[in-house]
């Protein structure tokens, strides 16, 4: 098999993991049968390990002269690709490299406000804020008071309830968003790099130089980013990027499969070698209805009451003492779903049941229309207004009704985009469920 | 211990990443060591050397989720036997001339095998880094395996002529 080049490229794809099933076959099939593709193999691999151990030993004999370098005259410490390359070279047991290490690791650790590993700069600034947020720092220093203008440097961001949200800036004004119960891990490094774990993310990218663009980096893929407009909603199996303004390279990860997504296009990144397909953003849509259990964020489904039941969730702000909700939430236009405008006299129709009357607080996440995070908006409904004799609820709530939770977002959702729903009540379990919502137009009369 | 890049190889097989493969190579060392395990031939102890090699790859891989390995067992250990083979064959010199091999390439040849077996990169990012096609890259990386080859198979046969 392994006479010609093609079969040799056809090799190094396949321990890629790179082959179609039919292609897949016929490697199989010959590395059982063909002593000369094992042998090609068999070479690969020697020649990466042995390669790595030159490098390696390459590094170390660096790191070992940037440490007499440093110890002679004191001046600069390390720079930050030595301390990379120390990670590799703490692998190889030589006593030169322990030396190296030894050194560069004191100077390293015990330099003033080195906290962050030699990255003393801080990378981000927070710019507003709200809800229950926590940070954790790279000493792994948890901070839950966090406050506007608070610099941040390397990280974890994280959003804990479905009504919090956190804007960071970068100093060249970069903007991004994290909402609802997201986690967001900030390199310390001055390429602009950040780890979606899970959420939603809106980004507003000043122009980046050429060669070192945003990365974001999710379970599924990798987003490369230039200067755009975007937005990004990942969870374990799936990432969505749906692009505003500009353009977004994305790599999805099971297969290095690239794609290129322009404005007004979305793509979602399987975790799986589903369709990987750039599509026009969905048109908007003024009406939505529920569909449960899919549009389920948080609370849990009881499949006999065919109902979202609202589950305990501990709401921390600063160093306040926690306090509990019961929350149901619920995705409007996440996903390939088209986006839903909220639109002047329409009304949110709420059904479900609670077991005691207590005040309900309703909320929406809202998006600007092709662009990024816009508020969320709230809306209080009074106990002992709502609740019917059986315990059952269908009650109207008006587009208008809902208030921003910060003076700094319009007065009004109306004319934005709704990316979810959630509902609430405060310190009490009042056995919230949930059956439907849907947003009905003014000029509906359902 | 000897025969340390086929056992580290042989883990590179499982894992494709030379890092976590000579990780596994001195975990394999230090088991040998610390259990003072003894054979009765050095055969014995290349054999048991490259399944524990290979377990401990397989052990890596979910540990880290990173799926299955590529190679099913029964093409692992056709492997393992080709490299018990040429270490009884050639030893260490086989080892060596590679090394040389590699001593002596193209600093432009270098690099995309730096990139892509020692920083790690896949064959997308090494292409995008390098501004050339996936195919390109697949197509100079096969030319370069087999011209290290015929390098160390010229370099052996000096050494034995």
């Amino acid at each position: 098999m392994t006479d010609n080049g093609t079969d040799r490229e056809l090799l190094l794809r396949y321990i890629d993991g790179r082959l179609i099933p039919a292609e897949e076959k016929v490697v199989t099939d010959s590395l059982r049968t063909d002593p000369a593709a094992r042998e090609f193999l068999r070479d690969v691999a020697e020649q990466a390990v042995a390669l790595a151990d030159m490098e390696r030993a390459e590094q170390g004999r660096q790191a070992e002269q940037a440490a007499k370098r440093y110890e002679t005259d004191k001046q600069a410490p390390p720079a930050s690709g030595t301390e990379i390359s120390l990670v590799r070279l703490v692998r190889w047991p030589l006593a030169i490299a322990t030396a190296a290490v030894i050194v560069l690791m004191t100077s390293l650790y015990f330099r003033p406000d080195s906290g962050q590993g030699g990255y003393d700069k801080s990378v981000v600034t927070i710019t507003g804020l709200n809800g229950a947020t926590q940070w954790t720092g790279d000493g792994g220093q948890v901070d839950l008071d966090l406050k506007e203008g608070q610099a941040l440097r390397g990280g974890t961001l994280e959003t804990l309830s479905t009504n919090s949200w956190v804007e960071i800036q970068y100093p060249d004004k970069s903007m991004v968003t994290i909402s609802g119960r997201s986690v967001l891990t900030i390199a310390a490094r001055d390429q602009k790099e950040l780890h979606l774990g899970h959420g939603n993310l809106s980004a507003d990218v000043k122009p980046q130089q050429p060669g070192t663009p945003m990365l974001i980096h999710t379970p599924t893929a990798k987003l490369e980013v230039l200067g755009t407009q975007f937005n990004v909603d990942t969870e374990a199996a799936t990432t969505l990027l749906t692009v505003n303004k500009g353009r977004v390279r994305v790599t999805r990860l099971v297969d290095g499969m690239v794609k290129e997504v322009p404005a007004d296009h979305q793509v979602t990144a399987a975790a799986s070698r589903a369709k990987f397909n750039v599509a026009l953003r969905p048109a908007a849509v003024k009406q939505w209805k529920s569909n449960l259990p899919q549009n389920v964020i948080y609370g849990k489904w009881m499949p006999e009451t065919a109902s979202l039941r609202a589950t305990p969730l501990l709401w921390r702000e600063g160093k306040e003492k926690p306090t509990l909700l019961y929350a149901a939430s619920m995705s409007v236009s996440r996903g390939e779903d088209p986006p839903v405008v909220l639109s002047a006299g329409a009304r949110f129709r709420i059904r479900g049941r609670m077991e005691s009357d207590e005040h309900l607080l309703i909320g929406l996440t809202t998006k600007h229309p092709k662009g990024g995070f816009a508020g969320k908006y709230e809306s209080w409904r009074p106990a002992a207004t709502f609740l019917q004799s059986d315990q059952l609820f269908d009650l109207e709530v008006r587009v208008e009704d809902f208030k921003p939770q910060e003076p700094r977002y319009a007065d009004s959702p109306i004319g934005l985009e709704v990316f979810d729903w959630w509902c609430l009540t405060i310190n009490v379990d009042a056995g919230l469920t949930i059956t439907s919502v849907e947003l009905i137009p003014a000029d509906s009369h359902d | 211990m000897k025969s340390r890049d086929r056992i580290a190889a042989a883990a590179w097989m499982v894992v494709r990443d030379p890092h976590t493969a000579e990780d596994i190579f001195q975990n394999v060392a230090f088991k040998a060591i610390g259990k003072k395990v003894s054979f009765p031939a050095e055969g014995a102890v290349l054999s048991w050397a490259f399944i524990t090699a290979r377990r401990e790859g397989i052990d890596w891989l979910r540990r880290h989720r990173k799926g299955p390995a590529i190679l099913d067992s029964a093409t692992l250990e056709l492997l393992e036997q080709g490299w018990m083979s040429e270490t009884a064959h050639h030893g260490d010199a086989r080892i060596e001339a590679l090394r040389q091999c590699l001593t002596t390439m193209p600093e432009k040849s270098r690099r995309l095998l730096r990139l892509r077996y020692f920083d790690g990169h896949n064959c997308q990012d090494v292409a995008e880094k390098l501004g050339a096609g996936l195919s390109a890259i697949y197509k100079r990386l096969s030319r370069l395996h087999q011209g290290l080859k015929e390098c160390v198979e010229l370099r052996l046969n000096e050494v034995e002529s």
